[in-house]
């Protein structure tokens, strides 16, 4: 079923919206939310409570143009969430890896305050800068979160090639981030 | 903030780029293997079957064959006591049946993933970990753009647009710094430069070719990782004296695998040559991938015989600076690309080895220069050359020759490009 067709079962209060939905977009979002939490269970959890905030938020919202990742965007945040409040204990090897490649681009680690729109405005710039395919790659990488082998089947370059393409877009950012002079 | 941080501030970013690396990417082959797949197609189909290539004989584009490149200084010469001297691995030979033969058009601006694509490959193949392998490339930095604009300030001038616009990728770990430029040529400097085993005499000039064999036969298995070849052909190309009596040959690689078709291409276009320092040692070395997927067609050549006759009739350029002396002192026959500057395509040509009797020299030294013939047919060509007199940059119909030596190369200069 197409997107506005969906939406419109969401205008209408027709509950298909949430099966259609569900059954168009529920593997994609259930294994991003795996790859943050590593656990079925909770991803399982944050993909309803994904459908839940969809149906509350639409209408007034009308996302058929960007539809996957208006959806998307909720079960990642939900899933960052519960990340936090869950695995005090137990952390993500997903979540420390990727965090960990990140650290690099932190310019002045530890102390720094950044405004939530300044730095929105700064990634979509800096994101917008990139060429397609390093936008793509560096996305897939720290926002769909997909390992390197992923990453390396679906744009079919080798590894070392992904890796470099992913470090050099790391530094990149670092000196983006520089250059706005966040300071602590 | 922390990385982690960064990790989840990533959420907001704006939807259409979330869709558009969400969005299935269609599996492409390999760059390379979609040229070799692009090459076979096109070469391995007989004459009759242009039309199924979509690009029939009849409704081939026009070609011009002629550039305005200036020739420089000097001509293609070549001086040996015998033409035999003058060698090279050339797939090609006049008893080969070849109908038709790819022309190219040379690929236009920068293609950044194809370099950084390039420069991994050679990297490891040279054995170098590229996982931290820093790429950068040629951009001057601040204070260098600063003296610049300077420079042009203080004779009343501005920085012309994209002046500082980078030309090249350029990596560097563990003495061997790689560059690769928009023409997809690697260049591999050695810092210190390798050193060969000591029964290995590698030099560019005072050389003999069975010492060269021997260092082609090292340097195959040495750097077998960097040639990646099917079939690695040595090609010990060269054999001409300086004026103080030298000889010297050069070291290259190509792919002998596939039609003879396919052979052409990989010996004209896809070579590996590898360099010595005037201490015989490997200081250089370079890797040429260009673009070639942007064909213009398959076109019907002329046998070596018919190119004879357009030699005999003046259709020929040439750097050498006197006309033709006569068919009899035609040596030798090869068929090569030549094309690429300026954007010319790559076509296919005869290259004539002529001796030029007025400029032997007392200790019998001839002088071979090269004539060369477009070996498409006339029919294709609406810039037939025809010599009109003149010699080297003075007006007269000839450019200068790279041969089978892709465009800006010199075996003599490897620096020069």
């Amino acid at each position: 079923m197409e997107d506005l067709q969906i939406i419109n079962l969401y205008f209408a209060r027709d509950e298909n919206a949430l099966k259609e939905t569900a059954a168009k977009y529920g593997v994609p979002l259930r294994r991003l939310s795996c790859r943050v939490l590593q656990d079925d269970r909770a991803a399982e959890e944050c993909e309803n409570d994904t459908y839940l905030s969809a149906w509350k938020s639409i209408p007034p919202n009308r996302p058929e143009q960007f539809f996957f990742a208006y959806l998307a965007k909720i079960i990642r945040r939900l899933s960052f969430n519960r990340y936090r409040s869950d695995h005090r204990q137990k952390r993500s090897a997903c979540v420390v890896e990727l965090s960990t490649e990140l650290e690099q681009c932190v310019p002045y680690p530890d102390g720094a305050q950044w405004e939530e729109l300044e730095f929105s405005e700064l990634i979509r710039d800096f994101l917008k800068s990139l060429p397609e395919t390093e936008r793509r790659v560096f996305l897939r990488r720290y926002w769909f979160c997909d390992s390197v082998k992923e990453i390396c089947s679906r744009f079919s370059m080798g590894e070392s090639r992904v890796k470099s393409m992913l470090m050099r877009t790391r530094s990149k950012l670092r000196l983006a981030l520089q250059k706005e002079g966040y300071t602590p | 903030m922390t990385g982690k941080d960064i990790l989840e501030k990533l959420t907001d970013i704006d939807e259409a780029f979330i869709e558009d690396a969400a969005r299935p990417r269609r599996v492409r082959p390999a760059r390379w293997a979609m040229l070799a797949a692009a090459a076979c197609l096109c070469l391995a189909v007989p004459a009759a079957w242009w039309g199924w290539l979509g690009r029939t004989a009849e409704n081939l584009p026009m070609l011009t064959v002629q550039s305005n490149s200036s020739a420089g200084y000097g001509y293609e010469g070549y001086m040996a006591y015998d033409i035999s001297e003058l060698v090279n691995a050339n797939p090609w030979s006049e008893e080969a049946k070849l109908s038709a033969l790819p022309v190219y058009r040379p690929a236009a601006g920068r293609d950044w993933e194809a370099m950084e694509a390039l420069l991994l490959d050679v990297a490891e193949g040279l054995g170098i970990d590229t996982d931290e392998l820093e790429i950068t490339d040629n951009t001057p930095d601040e204070a260098t753009q600063k003296i610049i604009r300077e420079k042009f300030a203080s004779v009343g001038d501005t920085v012309p647009e994209g002046y500082f616009n980078p030309s090249r990728l350029e990596a560097e770990k563990d003495g061997v710094k790689i560059e690769v430029d928009s023409t997809l040529t690697a260049t591999i400097h050695f810092d210190p430069p390798v050193s060969l085993p000591e029964e290995y005499h590698f030099s560019s000039r005072s050389s003999r070719y069975q010492e060269m064999e021997n260092v082609a036969r090292y340097l195959q298995k040495a750097f077998a990782g960097l040639l990646k070849m099917k079939k690695p052909q040595p090609d010990i190309t060269g054999g001409d004296y300086t004026y103080s009596g030298e000889q010297g040959y050069g070291i290259r690689f190509f792919d002998k695998s596939g039609s003879l078709e396919k052979q052409m291409v990989q010996y004209n276009f896809y070579a590996t040559q590898f360099y010595p320092d005037d201490e015989n040692q490997l200081f250089l070395a370079r890797v040429w991938r260009p673009d070639l997927s942007d064909k213009v067609g398959d076109y019907p050549i002329i046998t070596p015989q018919e190119a004879l006759e357009l030699l005999g009739e003046g259709r020929y350029i040439t750097t050498v600076p006197a006309e033709l002396p006569g068919l009899e002192y035609v040596a030798k026959t090869e068929l090569v690309y030549r094309g690429g500057q300026d954007g010319s395509c790559y076509i296919p040509w005869y290259r004539f080895y002529v001796e030029l009797p007025d400029m032997a020299l007392e200790n019998g030294l001839k002088d071979f220069g090269a004539y060369y013939v477009p070996a498409v047919e006339e029919k294709y060509i609406s810039d037939m050359p025809l010599w009109d007199g003149g010699f080297n940059g003075s007006g007269g119909q000839n450019h200068p020759g790279t041969g089978a030596l892709p465009p800006g190369m010199s075996l003599d200069d490897p620096t020069g490009k």
